[in-house]
Parts: C-alpha cells; structure tokens; sequence
C-alpha cells in the first residue's frame, strides 16, 4: 500500500502511550521477576550451602564432642598423675630428716663437759621447716612471722646450774656448734637459790635443709 | 562458503519469525453506528486477504425505537459505550485480533482550516466538544484538503469518549490499529476492495453519513481530500424505507455531495473527470437510490460492491445484491487493519 504522509488516526495520544507503558512494564517486570527468581535462587542455595555445612558441622561435633570430654579428662587426669607423680617423687626423695637429732647432739655435745655442773630441764627446738609449711612455700614475711609466734624457729633450753661461772663457757660451747645460731641465755632472777640458778638459753636452730 | 553462511542464517531467522508469529493474526473492522455494530474479518491466506466473516449486531434493547434519539446527554453517551463494550464479541483464543475501529459519523467534527491556524482551530474544537454533550478535550488530526493548496482538513472527536471506547476494546482483547474516520477508510480502501476509483464515495446512513474525496495524489504517494458529515435521515419515518419517502432527505444528500465535489475541484484545480460517486452504508441497498441521486446530480454512480472472489456467505445473507454495501466500512477499516501500524502512529 502507499505511504501516508498524514495521520487520519484519531486515537489520542494517551491510549498508545498507556500501551507502550504497560509493554514496557510487562518487559521490566518480566526482568524483575527474572533477576528476583535468580537472587531467590542464589539466596536459596546459598542458604542451603551454610544449612548443610551447619548439619555437618554439628554431626561432626556430636560425634567429636565425646572424644574432646574424654581428651579433656584424659589432660585432667595426666595433669593430676603428674602433680600427683611430683608429690611421690618428691616425698620418696626426700630423706630423713636429722636436723632435730643434729639439734639435740649439738646442745649434748656443749652440755657434755659440765654435765656435773648444769641440770637440763627442757629441750625445746622449733626447726625452720615449720614456719615454711605454715607459709605455704611463700616467702615468709616479717607480719606472718610476727603474728604466728609459735612458728619462730627456736631453740629453748631450760637449765639448772649449780656454778654461775659455766654458764659463760656453756654458752660459748653452744656457739661453737654450727647447728645453733644466735645464742642468748637470759637468767630467770626470780628463780633459783643460793645453790642453783635457773636460766633459760634461746638459739636458732639451723636446719640442714627446708623439708617442702 | 559465504553463501553457505548466509544461507544459515537466513532460515534461521525464518525460522524465528515463524516461531514469533505462530498465532494467526485477524483483521477485523469495527464499524460503530448508533444502532448497530458491524464487523468484518480479513484473514490473510498465503499473504493474500480473504474476507473471512461478517457480524452484524444491533445496539437496540428488545427491539426499541432508534437509540439516536436517546443519546442527548452524557448519561446516555457513558450508556451507549456501555452497552458497545457489552455487545462486542471478547477477541477470540489462538488468534491475534487486529482491529481499526470508525466511530458514529455523528461523534466527529470537520473543519477546513488554513496551514497556520492548527492552534487556534485545535482551541475552538476544545471549547466545541466541552460545550457538547462530550464534555472533554477534543483529539484532533489533520490532512491536507486538496492536491494543490494548502488549506488543512481537520477531523477533532472527543478525547475522553473515544479513549473510554479504545481502551474498552483493548480490555477485550484485541489488538487496537487504529479509529479512522469512517468516510477516509472508504475512500482509501474503495479502489482495492471494489477495484473502481471512485471520485468519491458517500456513506448513507440513518444516523448521518459522511462523504468523502480523498484520493491518492499522481505526484508522490500522499492522500489528500475532503471529508463532510451527510445529515441524518428523519428518525421518524417507520416502515420500509423507499425512494419516495425520503425524497426530501436525498434533495439534501445530493446538494451536500454536489457542493463537496465542486470544492474539492476548486481545491484540487482539477478538471472534470468521469470518475463515479460512489454509494455505500445501510441506505445504499435501497432500490434505485444509484439512479434518484445520478439524476439529481448528474454524474454517475455506482454502489459498493465488494470485489473479491470469495466472500462469507454463511455467516451473512443480504436483501439484495448490493446488501453488503452495509459492511462497505468494516470490511475497509479491516482493510486498513491489514496495512503497516505506521499508519497509525501519527505524523
């Protein structure tokens, strides 16, 4: 047929407007309902991908959480054996301890050449170990040896003595001993009589070692 | 190789577009009257147009008198579009319906305007169709009124009506071409569908007709020519319509019809020609209509009568040989539903 130069049409404007728009909204919705699909799509399996990995993960830790408890004892345990391997260790280590005897021989070895003149009453020893126990291993401070007077390591000799004039070489006796320290008589005045006269000797013992 | 190539993709392309097309398309013609609505189906047939169908159906309720009569206020305008969208058929499944549409020749409006009054003109059939019982904006076109001037011929309907109508049919389900001016689709349409030139052709109708001189110019391509509305014949005649009785009614007709070619001469600066007015719409099935109006104007004429060698003869029977003059718009706007949608979109 021949080309029409001028439109006879007499549909307004709008009606082919509204057709193209509704086209061109059918198009868009059509892209949009495509790109909606895909990213459903990617969010789905993704989803599913971290849903799976989630099963599989908390399969596994079912099935492991057991052999962690049993691995979790088993560290307790050789923890325990070996604090407990320590102990042993260290308490079939350890010796005899001599020092109280060492004590004892010492101020008997000092008494011995006035045994004449000097009456013992009581040997009284404290050794350092004590005062280490009762710290619990830490370093002893001058509070807690204040407060716990008892753990003061000391040696308490409480004697008769017949002739003043030993007193002096028996002290000097017991400060030639190695194992006692500090030696210091003080003599009681309100004891004693004409013939005797009570004094009481303070030493500190010197442990060979420190028991733990 | 090349060939090869393009070959390749030549009936892959092909093949494509059969894909595409796969639902048969329909052209079909939809002339609104006041009264009734007439529709013509072109299919195509190995790219040939065959008229496939025709459907005649009748706006009145329970065989009422003439709804023209009733149409004088918006109330019944909405009515009236009610009751078209009602009565017209839902485009049918598996086909692609491609429709042209004319309006009542009574909804339009003519002027004949110079080159550079479109504006004002545009403004005045604004004003016109508020004032009317359409109380809308006007949609107006324009063509060139003669071959060798420059005068305009402006058709204007109103804008709320006829997009009310276009929508309505597009919700049906076909596929909106075009609404052309009921008298530019005869003209247009005449020479291929009677195989006669006509020097124009007048639509009679109840309702008012139009008649129309648009004809394709010898220098180029473009159509040019006049469009008139025809009064309407006197709604109070009943009974059967003969050449007697509406005699005063053709004095009027074949003035108008006179008066328009004489114009279209003066526009055209073209001699005198032999080419015959021709007659379509309901009216031009009544006997001896051709002779009452040749002897009044003296010129010949001739009635429309389709051209083609098959035409639907189950669907329609006709009183007389020139019955089908009735269907002479649906089966041109049909037609015109056949041709490129470029038609439709405007300057």
């Amino acid at each position: 047929m021949n080309t029409v130069h001028l439109s006879y049409d007499l549909i307004p404007v709008e009606f082919r407007n509204e057709v193209d728009a509704r086209r061109i909204r059918g198009v868009w919705i059509f892209l949009i309902a495509m790109l909606a699909i895909l990213l459903g799509h990617f969010v789905f399996t993704d989803w599913l991908r971290v849903e799976v990995a989630n099963r599989c993960a908390r399969l596994m830790a079912a099935k492991v959480g057991p052999i962690i408890d049993i691995r979790a004892a088993a560290i307790t345990q050789s923890e325990a054996n070996l604090r407990t391997a320590k102990s042993i260790d260290q308490i079939q280590s350890a010796r005899p301890d001599d020092s109280l005897l060492q004590t004892l021989a010492s101020v008997t070895v000092a008494a011995k050449p006035f045994h004449d003149d000097i009456l013992i009453d009581s040997i009284d020893i404290r050794l350092p170990l004590e005062e280490h126990l009762a710290t619990n291993g830490v370093e002893p401070q001058s509070q807690t040896v204040a407060v716990v007077d008892d753990l003061v390591p000391r040696v308490l000799i409480r004697l008769r003595v017949s002739d003043p004039l030993v007193i002096e070489s028996f002290l000097e006796a017991l400060r030639d001993q190695p194992r006692l320290a500090e030696v210091d008589a003080i003599v009681d005045p309100h004891s004693g009589d004409d013939t005797q006269q009570e004094l009481t000797i303070y030493a500190v013992p010197q442990a060979t070692r420190v028991i733990p | 190789m090349s060939s090869l190539l393009q070959f390749l993709s030549t009936s892959k392309i092909a093949r494509r577009r059969s894909l595409a097309s796969r639902r048969e398309v329909r052209y079909v013609g939809i002339d609104l009257d006041v009264e009734a609505i007439r529709i013509a189906i072109i299919r195509k047939q190995d790219t040939y147009p065959i008229w496939d169908s025709s459907i005649n159906l009748s706006l009145q309720e329970n065989g009422a008198t003439g709804i023209g009569e009733a149409i004088d206020s918006p109330q019944s305008l909405e009515c009236w579009i009610q009751r078209v969208l009602r009565v017209l058929p839902r485009s049918g499944e598996g086909f692609r319906n491609r429709v042209a549409i004319s309006l009542p020749s009574s909804w339009l409006h003519y002027e004949i305007i110079g080159q550079n009054e479109r504006a004002t003109a545009t403004t005045t059939c604004d004003s016109l169709m508020k004032d009317s019982l359409f109380q809308s904006e006007a949609h107006t076109q324009c063509w060139s009124a003669g071959a060798n001037t420059d005068r305009l011929m402006l058709a204007a309907v109103s804008k709320q009506a006829t997009l009310k109508l276009v929508r309505g049919i597009h919700l049906l389900g076909y596929e909106v071409a075009g609404v052309y001016p009921a008298g530019i689709a005869l003209s247009l349409a005449a020479k291929r569908l009677t195989t006669l030139t006509p020097r124009c052709v007048a639509y009679l109708s109840r309702f008012g007709g139009s008649v129309s001189t648009l004809k394709v110019s010898s220098v180029g391509s473009s159509e040019s020519g006049l469009c008139r509305k025809l009064p309407a014949l006197n709604t109070k005649i009943r009974g059967a319509i003969s050449i007697d009785n509406i005699a005063p009614w053709l004095d009027t007709i074949a003035q108008e019809i006179d008066a328009t070619l004489k114009y279209s001469r003066r526009l055209d600066q073209t001699p005198n020609d032999s080419l015959p007015i021709m007659l379509a719409g309901p009216l031009a099935a009544i006997s001896d209509i051709d002779a009452a109006i040749a002897s009044r104007i003296q010129f010949p004429v001739a009635i429309w009568r389709y051209a083609g060698a098959k035409r639907p003869g189950v669907s329609v029977t006709y009183d007389n040989e020139f019955g089908e003059a009735a269907d002479a718009i649906a089966l041109s706007l049909a037609h015109f539903a056949t041709l490129p949608s470029r038609l439709g979109k405007g300057r």
